[in-house]
Order: structure tokens, then C-alpha cells, then sequence
């Protein structure tokens, strides 16, 4: 019996739920499969796929140059530009 | 001083330790350094807090929704920081005196302020508990500098003051390595300014050339100390960055996609550091991310309809009753910290346990020899006799009269069946010297079931809940059957997992049965997955003791009998119990996560019920193949099933693909979908 993960370094459960997520949600396009709430969305599991399965070299790249991007952000800030939609709840 | 920045936990480490030798004294930051938070937002953990002091003003009459509760604390948080500027340099508060001040407004300047702070703060910081995870690596070094005589000291910048620490530090686990604890909420000297690097530099006699300090915020834990003569470490760790952007999308996309809710309850179930097992066997992973939430839910869904129809007593039947309890005992009182939960118990109970007991007043009845025929190997009067504890031979005369024998096929599924036996069968039931006799061979399994249940309080209340995995709910018809003819029976509310209701259930209102994850009642068709594999549920759950043959009334007690485990059934039954250990394992730590996190994000069970048919879906209907190979039972023992071999074409052919070999799931890639099409004609039809 091979060894499994509660999670992975991807902080997925198991291994790659966000694949099976997607597969699932491709065939409720076909079938119908019950009452899913609306499913997941495909803007959102786009984000989730990136954010679990790059984010380990993404993040580290963001940290290294953390302190560019913190006077990035300022410079927008100061030109009038608007803040991330943190918590806006849609996707 | 310069202070340096680490991206890794071990470069840090390493760093600290060569630094270490060279100092007397290390201190650390707590937050994000020592323990890090499940959730990324520290604020979120105050929401259940609110909800808890809405709660507690509604039990004193006082209206106050939670949100209020949390504009109110904000709004008195912000006005102590605003004081606390005005003559200190740090805009600190202390949780103690800003919480005392909200309660009094919400409460009423004469309520009893010390009692209600004392509770809402021991509540507060058992979510914050929860809610904290020992970064292992980091405490581990703390400990062995601890060894090598090392001072070492906490230095939070917290509005919790430095005993509130000190609580969540001992359930951690290091406070014995420490030799204080300091927080910005004792003096509001905090580290962002520095001062609370003088103070505690004054207080203990530090010096600062031989001083060592690790935290994660670059301004207080890296420029401020190095300002001191302090030396730094700063963790800036990408991979936390990367795990709390992960929960954040999760957290932000429930909001508006109710799919995702249930997934990110999941996301805080995950065990984190010393939690997490690593590569572990697939059946504990298969029960912590799969059956853990299915079965967590149930429980939550089962306690919210207790409180909802004020049932004050709770049994759960025995053997799929025994896992149920123990999640029961996990997930309940963290999702009802104030509420009166019902008492909750374990009852010894079984079909065949109780087939005899239900004929003692009514006799044998129609649907319940219905039942009878269900399994595919009972094939005559005989079985009927083994189920209901009978003994054949004083019937032979009532059968003779019917023209029946006890040796006559009564199951269409068997070769000699004539459908004029069954209602002749039909028939004998119907007659009052037959049924006279099953009474009195009944009798005594009637009074041993009710004495026993007498010693398990159940006549004691006017409602309780019965709570049991599936699927029929035979237990409860035949516990209900048992005890109707007594004045002060209870209302018996049946919860099972799944209702299949396969033999229409005799609900009235003092006896119902509702199925929790899927009721054949209600169209749901991503629930319906449940009936690929429902043994599954059966085994996982079951309980470590052999099923219960029957009741044992003696003078002054009532003993229960168990079947033998010795003969082959019983020999694979433990094989089967020690296969699924590890199973029963995931789904035990997976619950202890489940309460906390659902409490957090203030879901429902109606919230999390789309996650949960995804769930269904993909593990049930679209397993993998490993899945099925893995996960799959070795034994699953029937009490009910005779020995009787059906005629060919009623068995052998998979109805789903649990039943399929791993060979025809490999080579079939439309297999899967052939059965979740089948499954759905079925269902239309129902």
C-alpha cells in the first residue's frame, strides 16, 4: 500500500485536490451532479490552482524582494491607485 | 548591531545558533515566530468571541448581536489605544481593561463584571488555543538553549497582558523553558518603540552585547533591537507567507461561492508542524480528509436538531454508535460552548438484539418480517425463527394450517419460490393463535430490553434522540416496537447518516427517523453517492466489541450477551477492525480540528452541505482506483444474512464502482460515469 498525505508542502489535502476539484466541476458542465452551491467558480479555482501549486517558488521570489515591491506599493498608493478588494468576498 | 533576515526556518536556526554561543540571554518573539496562527488573520479569532458575548447577554435577556458586540470592543479598543498614545509612545491597550469596559456597556454597569470577564476571557483564550500551532523546529531550539543554561525571555507586542500569555505558552508546551514572559499590555512598552527592550533590560539586569533576539517583524524584532546593542534575527518565513494566502483565498471565495466553505473548514483542519503526520497510510489520510468532515458534519447537524426540538437525551447505537460518540465528544461542545447539550450515552443494541423484544406485545408484524427478506441469503420460516430469536418447533402446527412448512422458500430471490407461499405466509400473520405464540416466546426478550434500557434512563425523559449510521432504521423500529405499549415511553427522534428507507418507516409523532447527509425522502443527487458504499461507513465506524446477541435478565441485573468471536466471522471481523485502525485514527484527529474551524468561520451545517456532496461525489461515485483498492473492506460481517444461496442473475453483477475490480476501474475510463448515470435513472424513477 503506497504512503498518502494528510498535506502537502502545496497545503492541498491529500494530493492535488484542486485537479480533482477541476475535473469534477468540467463534468457538472455536461451532467448534472446535484447541489454543488453554485460550484466553484472558475476564476477562483484558476487563483487556488496558481496560489497552491507555484506558490512555494512565487512566494519566495515576493519575499526576497519584499522591501522593492513594499516601495511599489507605496509609489502606487501615493499616484491615487486603489487597494487590493481584500475581503470583497467574490471572485 | 546589524540584524539579519532569514527566509527559512533552518537558515535561521543554524544563524541563531552560532550566534547563541556568544550570548547569555535569548529572547523571542511569540506571534508568527514561536507559535504560528491557523487562520492569517489574528482579528478573526475575535468573531467567535463576539458570537460567544451575544450569546451569553441573550441568556440574560439582552439583545446584542454579535456584530454589535464586535463594534462595540472595537470601538473601546481604539479609544484605550488613543488614551494610551497620549502619554505613552506605543498605541497599546490591555485586553482585561478595554473588554471590561465593553462588557459593562453591553451588560449594564451592575451585572457582575469580574465573572462575566473571567469567562469570555477564558473563552477567548481557549479559541486562541485552538487556534496556535508550536512551530516545532523553533521550539525545540528554545528548549536546548534552555538546556545549555541560556536566559530566555518572550516579548510580545500583544494586547493580551503577560499572564494571558503565559496560559497559551504552558498549553504550547514550553513555558517551563522560559523564565519570563513580557507583554506591551503590562506597561504599554512595547517593542515598536524599544522601550520594552529597556524595560526589560532594566527589570531582569540584561545586557544587551550578550543578547539575542528572534522575531518575524523586520521594524520591531530586526531595526529596534539592533537601535539597542541587540542582537537580531528576523524570519521572514515565504513558506507561511504561502500557507496563509492559501486559507485567505479560501476564507474570502466562502464568502461569495458557498462551495467553498466546507473546503476551507477543511483548510483549517489541517494539521500544521508536529500535527501533521508526514507520509502516513492512505486509510488515515482517507479518514481525516474524507470521512472526518462527512461524519464531524453529521454530528453538528444531529446537536443543532437536539437543541432546536429540545431534546435533552442522546443515545447512539451501538457498533457504528461507538465512533459517533467519540466525534460527538470532540466536535459538539466547541461548536456550543454555552448551549445545554443533551446527555449523551452509548447503548448496546442490535437488530438481532432487539428482533425478539419488538414481537412481545405487538407479535410479529408484516414489515417487520418484510425486513426478514431483505438480505439476499434468508430464504424461509427459519430464518425468519434466527432473526427474531424463535424457536421453530411449537410453529408447526400454525404453519400446517397455511399449508407452509418451515423449510418453504418465502423469498422470490431463491429457486422454489411460489408466490402463493408468501401469501399464505401473509396470511398465518394474521392469525391470533400464531401470533399468541411468538408473543409468548417473545416475552422474556421483551423484559430483559426493557430493564435494560429502565438502567439506561431512557423512560426518564419525554424526548430523545437516537443516533445511528443507517440505513433503514431497523434498530429504532424494533427498539420503538419494544417499549410503545409503556405510558411513559420517550418520543423517539431518529438521526442516521443516510435514510435509505428501503421498507417504509411507521413514522408518527412519537417516532421518526431522519436522514442527516441523504433521506430518500428528499432529491439529492450528489448525496445519493452514499449508497455506492455504504458498508464503508459501517466498517469505518464500528466499534471495537462483537456485536450484542441479546439481553440476560438475571434477579438483580441485566447482563448483555455478545456474540462469540471465535469461529471464522468473528476471527474476520477483528482483521477487519485492525485493517481500518488507522482509518478510525484520521477520522478521531480530524474531529478535534472540526469544531474550532467551523466555530471560527461561523458556518452552518446547511453552509457546508455543497462541500460535502463534492465530497461524496468524487470519493463515492468517482473514486480512484487506489481509493477503492485501499479503502475497500476486507470482511463485512451481516447479522441478518442467512446462509441460503440466492438463484444467479439476483447477484454477482456491481451496481457501483466500489463493488468493480481495480482492473475493470483501470481499463474503463467511462466506467465511473455508466453508474453515476444508472445511479440517477434510479433515482428519477424512485
Amino acid at each position: 500500500m503506497k504512503k498518502d498525505v494528510v498535506t502537502d508542502i502545496h497545503y492541498d489535502i491529500g494530493r492535488g485536490e484542486i485537479v480533482r476539484i477541476s475535473r469534477l466541476s468540467l463534468l457538472n458542465k455536461f451532467i448534472p451532479l446535484g447541489h454543488l452551491g453554485g460550484g466553484p467558480g472558475l476564476r477562483c479555482l484558476l487563483v487556488l490552482f496558481v496560489v497552491h501549486r507555484f506558490g512555494n517558488p512565487l512566494f519566495r521570489i515576493l519575499m526576497l524582494q519584499e522591501e522593492r515591491l513594499t516601495r511599489l506599493y507605496v509609489w502606487l498608493r501615493r499616484r491615487g491607485g486603489k487597494e487590493s478588494p481584500a475581503g470583497s468576498g467574490s471572485c | 548591531m546589524r540584524w539579519k533576515k532569514f527566509y527559512s526556518l533552518p537558515s535561521l536556526i543554524k544563524a541563531g545558533r552560532k550566534a547563541a554561543r556568544t550570548c547569555q540571554t535569548v529572547s523571542f518573539d511569540l506571534f508568527d515566530t514561536l507559535i504560528i496562527r491557523r487562520i492569517h488573520d489574528p482579528d478573526m479569532v475575535k468573531l467567535p468571541v463576539a458570537r460567544y458575548i451575544s450569546s451569553l447577554a441573550g441568556k440574560q435577556g439582552i439583545v446584542c448581536p454579535w456584530y454589535r458586540v464586535q463594534e462595540i470592543r472595537d470601538t473601546i479598543e481604539q479609544e484605550h489605544r488613543r488614551r494610551t498614545a497620549q502619554h505613552h509612545p506605543d498605541h497599546e491597550a490591555c485586553y482585561p481593561l478595554f473588554m471590561r469596559e465593553a462588557l459593562s456597556q453591553i451588560f449594564g454597569p451592575h451585572a457582575d463584571l469580574d465573572h462575566l470577564l473571567e469567562q469570555v476571557t477564558d473563552f477567548e483564550l481557549h479559541m486562541e488555543n485552538r487556534m496556535l500551532v508550536p512551530r516545532r523546529e523553533l521550539v525545540d531550539w528554545l528548549r536546548e538553549l534552555h538546556r545549555s543554561g541560556k536566559r530566555i525571555f518572550i516579548l510580545s507586542d500583544v494586547y493580551l497582558p503577560s499572564d494571558h500569555l503565559r496560559r497559551l505558552i504552558r498549553h504550547a508546551g514550553f513555558l517551563d523553558s522560559v523564565e519570563a514572559v513580557l507583554s506591551s499590555a503590562d506597561r504599554f512598552q512595547a517593542k515598536a518603540s524599544g522601550l520594552g527592550f529597556d524595560s526589560a533590560a532594566t527589570t531582569y539586569g540584561l545586557d544587551p552585547s550578550s543578547w539575542l533576539h528572534v522575531g518575524d517583524n523586520p521594524f520591531s524584532d530586526g531595526l529596534r533591537p539592533a537601535e539597542k546593542g541587540i542582537r537580531s534575527l528576523v524570519l521572514r518565513d515565504f513558506r507561511e507567507k504561502h500557507r496563509k494566502a492559501v486559507i485567505k483565498r479560501y476564507v474570502q471565495y466562502s464568502a461569495g461561492k458557498p462551495f467553498w466553505r466546507g473546503r476551507s473548514v477543511q483548510q483549517l483542519m489541517l494539521p500544521l508542524e508536529a500535527e501533521n503526520p508526514g507520509p502516513c497510510s492512505p486509510l488515515y489520510a482517507y479518514g481525516h480528509n474524507v470521512l472526518a468532515p462527512l461524519l464531524c458534519a453529521f454530528m453538528h447537524a444531529v446537536a443543532h436538531q437536539c437543541l432546536a426540538n429540545d431534546i435533552k437525551r442522546l443515545y447512539f447505537f451501538s457498533r457504528e454508535g461507538w465512533l459517533l460518540q467519540k466525534i460527538w465528544q470532540r466536535v459538539v461542545p466547541e461548536l456550543y460552548p454555552l448551549a445545554d447539550l443533551p446527555k449523551a450515552s452509548y447503548l448496546y443494541v442490535s437488530r438481532m438484539a432487539l428482533a425478539g423484544a419488538s414481537c412481545a406485545h405487538q407479535g410479529l408484524v408484516r414489515s417487520s418480517a418484510d425486513i426478514v427478506f431483505l438480505p439476499e441469503g434468508n430464504r424461509d420460516f427459519r430464518d425468519v425463527c434466527r432473526v427474531f430469536s424463535l424457536d421453530p418447533e411449537p410453529f408447526a402446527a400454525h404453519l400446517a394450517r397455511y399449508e407452509l412448512t418451515p423449510e418453504t422458500v418465502l423469498s422470490p430471490l431463491h429457486e422454489g419460490f411460489v408466490p402463493r407461499s408468501r401469501l399464505m405466509f401473509t396470511g398465518l400473520l394474521d392469525d391470533a393463535d400464531f401470533q399468541e405464540e411468538v408473543r409468548r416466546q417473545c416475552r422474556e426478550p421483551g423484559l430483559a430490553v426493557e430493564a435494560y434500557l429502565e438502567q439506561e434512563e431512557f423512560f426518564k425523559y419525554p424526548d430523545v434522540g437516537l443516533v445511528d449510521i443507517g440505513w433503514l432504521g431497523t434498530i429504532q423500529r424494533f427498539l420503538f416496537d419494544a417499549v410503545k405499549h409503556r405510558d411513559d415511553a420517550p418520543a423517539c427522534h431518529g438521526f442516521l447518516f443516510a435514510a435509505t428507507r428501503g421498507i417504509e418507516y411507521p413514522t408518527s409523532k412519537r417516532n421518526r427517523i431522519s436522514g442527516v447527509i441523504y433521506d430518500r425522502h428528499r432529491f439529492e443527487l450528489a448525496a445519493s453517492s452514499i449508497l455506492q458504499a455504504r458498508d464503508l461507513f459501517e466498517e469505518a465506524c464500528r466499534a471495537p466489541h462483537p456485536t450484542l446477541s441479546g439481553y440476560r435478565l438475571t434477579d438483580s441485573e441485566v447482563n448483555l450477551v455478545f456474540r462469540d468471536r471465535d469461529d471464522t466471522t468473528g476471527s474476520a471481523e477483528q482483521e477487519q477492525d485492525k485493517y481500518f485502525e488507522p482509518l478510525q485514527q484520521g477520522i478521531l484527529d480530524g474531529a478535534i480540528r472540526y469544531g474550532p474551524a467551523v466555530q471560527l468561520l461561523g458556518h452552518t451545517f446547511d453552509d457546508l452541505r455543497p462541500w460535502l456532496n463534492y465530497l461524496l461525489l468524487s470519493r463515492f461515485s468517482f473514486p480512484k482506483t487506489t481509493e477503492v483498492t485501499d479503502i475497500r473492506y476486507l470482511h463485512h460481517l451481516d447479522d441478518f444474512q442467512g446462509q441460503a444461496v440466492p438463484v444467479p442473475g439476483h447477484t454477482g453483477s456491481p451496481t457501483g464502482p466500489w463493488e468493480c475490480s481495480p482492473r475493470r476501474l483501470r481499463i474503463d475510463p467511462l466506467l465511473r460515469l455508466k453508474f453515476f448515470l444508472s445511479m440517477i435513472r434510479q433515482r428519477l424513477r424512485e
